[in-house]
């Protein structure tokens, strides 16, 4: 914020000096002329379609551009047991971890008021090795004026910080990281708002915010048994 | 003795008058283009105020919404417009044009083009400031995500038009009061009274005739005609202080 209060003040600077400096170099016979103005104005102006073609060209926002579907993420595909498909999900978040474990059950923490859709597979080995990944959608800004979602670049610092820890014979996950993100949105004056039709009939806003589908992919032995309320039990 | 030919008086082009007018207009009032520069400086920085903002929080997930607009550029250019019109309406202003031979109707005339000058120049530093401190805002907050409905030339041309309206409507009360000052009393006063009654007040109709119209073509018929009706107003009380043939 310092560093963008500075740049501004410095450029509001810059522009006073330039304005005053043309205009004592356009002095005739230390008189102001009328022209004198006009030049400064056309400079004024000059400078100002500098930064507007600049803004065309470099403007851009730092996200993938989508078309909207008709839902923001499509839950149908979520459940299906399909490992390709984890794979497949571009910028999804995997924590991966293996843990050697007999005698435990598994349980889920929600420390953090997170919910998790837990998907166990069983595997076609008995190696006592419970194979954990956890995945998670990327954050979306949907724009329903433009019919476009923003997928927004998450830093690798963002990644979930899981934790394994065996607590009364019961191994219990959970997540710490907090995170919180801002955006800016440049909207239009006021001038032209009025002929820009509300066409969100979905949300309040125009601008939302689509993302937190988390699922922990558990991946369990063959002899392992599986509870339905996703409490696992190891048979001997 | 001269021929009854040599007597006669060539006749004057209006149009070159007009053009005469407002060019030495321009150099009496080009301290105007100066506090505009000045102005418009002071609303760039206002431009990176946040006009708003909200907030969602999903579970160890927060995220943070800042609106910036340019609001403040537009406001402040009005302002620039409103007074500097007003100021071509003064009785001041007549007595300055001592210089050039003109009437009533030219000099009308003439700030009318005046005015329609400082609304072109007005809507087009408003339009590329804004782009301008798009960038800056873009360069120094990321990440970042803009409402890409923007039209520039929408943007122009409103612009244009409402600062061409609210010059015209300065310079249109500003002659009332200079020339007509009862009828403008009573005029101002009938307009506050109505105003503390919403459903009767002419506020209110306005608001909703202009401000509300969403149809462009509409919107520029409906603010074309009213500044017509303004400027023949103007028209109208300058020249009732004139004796002509």
């Amino acid at each position: 914020m310092i560093f963008l209060g500075l740049s501004i003040v410095i450029t509001f600077l810059v522009i006073l000096s330039v304005v005053l400096l043309m205009k004592r170099f356009f002095l005739i016979n230390g008189k102001k002329s009328s022209s004198t103005v006009y030049k400064i104005l056309g400079g004024y102006i000059v400078i100002l379609c500098a930064g507007a073609i600049l803004s065309l060209i470099l403007v851009e926002p730092e996200s993938v551009i989508e078309e909207l579907t008709e839902v923001p993420f499509d839950e149908g595909e979520f459940f299906e047991y399909n490992l390709d498909y984890f794979n497949s999900i571009e910028n999804s978040l995997v924590y991966e971890t293996k843990f050697a474990v007999k005698n435990v059950n598994l349980a889920e923490s929600i420390n953090n008021y997170d919910e998790f859709e837990t998907i166990i597979l069983r595997k076609e080995k008995n190696d006592d090795l419970v194979e954990i990944a956890y995945y998670e959608s990327p954050i979306y800004l949907i724009n329903y004026r433009e019919k476009k979602r923003y997928r927004m670049p998450l830093e690798s610092s963002d990644h979930k910080q899981m934790e394994m820890s065996l607590i009364d014979s019961e191994l219990i996950w959970t997540n710490h990281t907090k995170r919180e993100y801002d955006f800016l949105i440049y909207t239009p004056s006021i001038f032209v708002q009025q002929f820009i039709e509300q066409k969100n009939k979905e949300s309040f806003n125009d601008i939302d915010i689509d993302a937190n589908f988390s699922t922990l992919l558990i991946k369990v032995p063959s002899s392992m048994s599986v509870d339905e309320d996703e409490f696992i039990v190891i048979e001997e | 003795m001269m021929s009854s030919k040599q007597m006669e008086l060539s006749q004057v082009n209006k149009w070159d008058i007009i053009k005469q007018s407002t060019i030495y207009k321009l150099k009496v009032y080009d301290h105007i283009f100066y506090s505009l520069l000045i102005y418009q400086l002071i609303g760039f920085l206002f431009v990176f105020n946040s006009t708003g903002g909200t907030g969602m929080s999903m579970g160890s997930l927060t995220i943070n919404l800042e609106y910036k607009t340019a609001h403040a550029l537009f406001y402040i250019t009005l302002i620039w417009l409103i007074i500097s019109s007003a100021q071509l309406g003064l009785k001041q202003s007549r007595s300055l044009m001592s210089g050039v031979v003109t009437d009533n109707k030219t000099h009308c005339f003439s700030n009318g083009l005046l005015i329609l000058l400082m609304s072109v120049i007005g809507a087009v530093t408003i339009v590329l400031l804004s782009m301008t401190a798009e960038l800056f805002l873009y360069l120094f907050n990321t990440p970042y995500s803009t409402d890409l409905s923007i039209n520039y030339f929408l943007e122009l041309l409103s612009a244009f038009l409402y600062l061409l309206l609210a010059g015209n409507l300065a310079y249109f009360i500003t002659n009332l009061v200079m020339r007509l000052k009862l009828i403008a009393y009573l005029f101002l006063f009938i307009l506050f009274i109505s105003s503390l009654i919403p459903e009767i007040s002419p506020i209110t109709y306005f608001y909703y005739f202009l401000f509300k119209e969403m149809n462009i073509f509409l919107f520029i018929i409906k603010i074309s005609l009213l500044i017509v009706l303004l400027f023949i107003g103007s028209l109208a009380i300058t020249r009732q202080m004139e004796v002509e043939r």
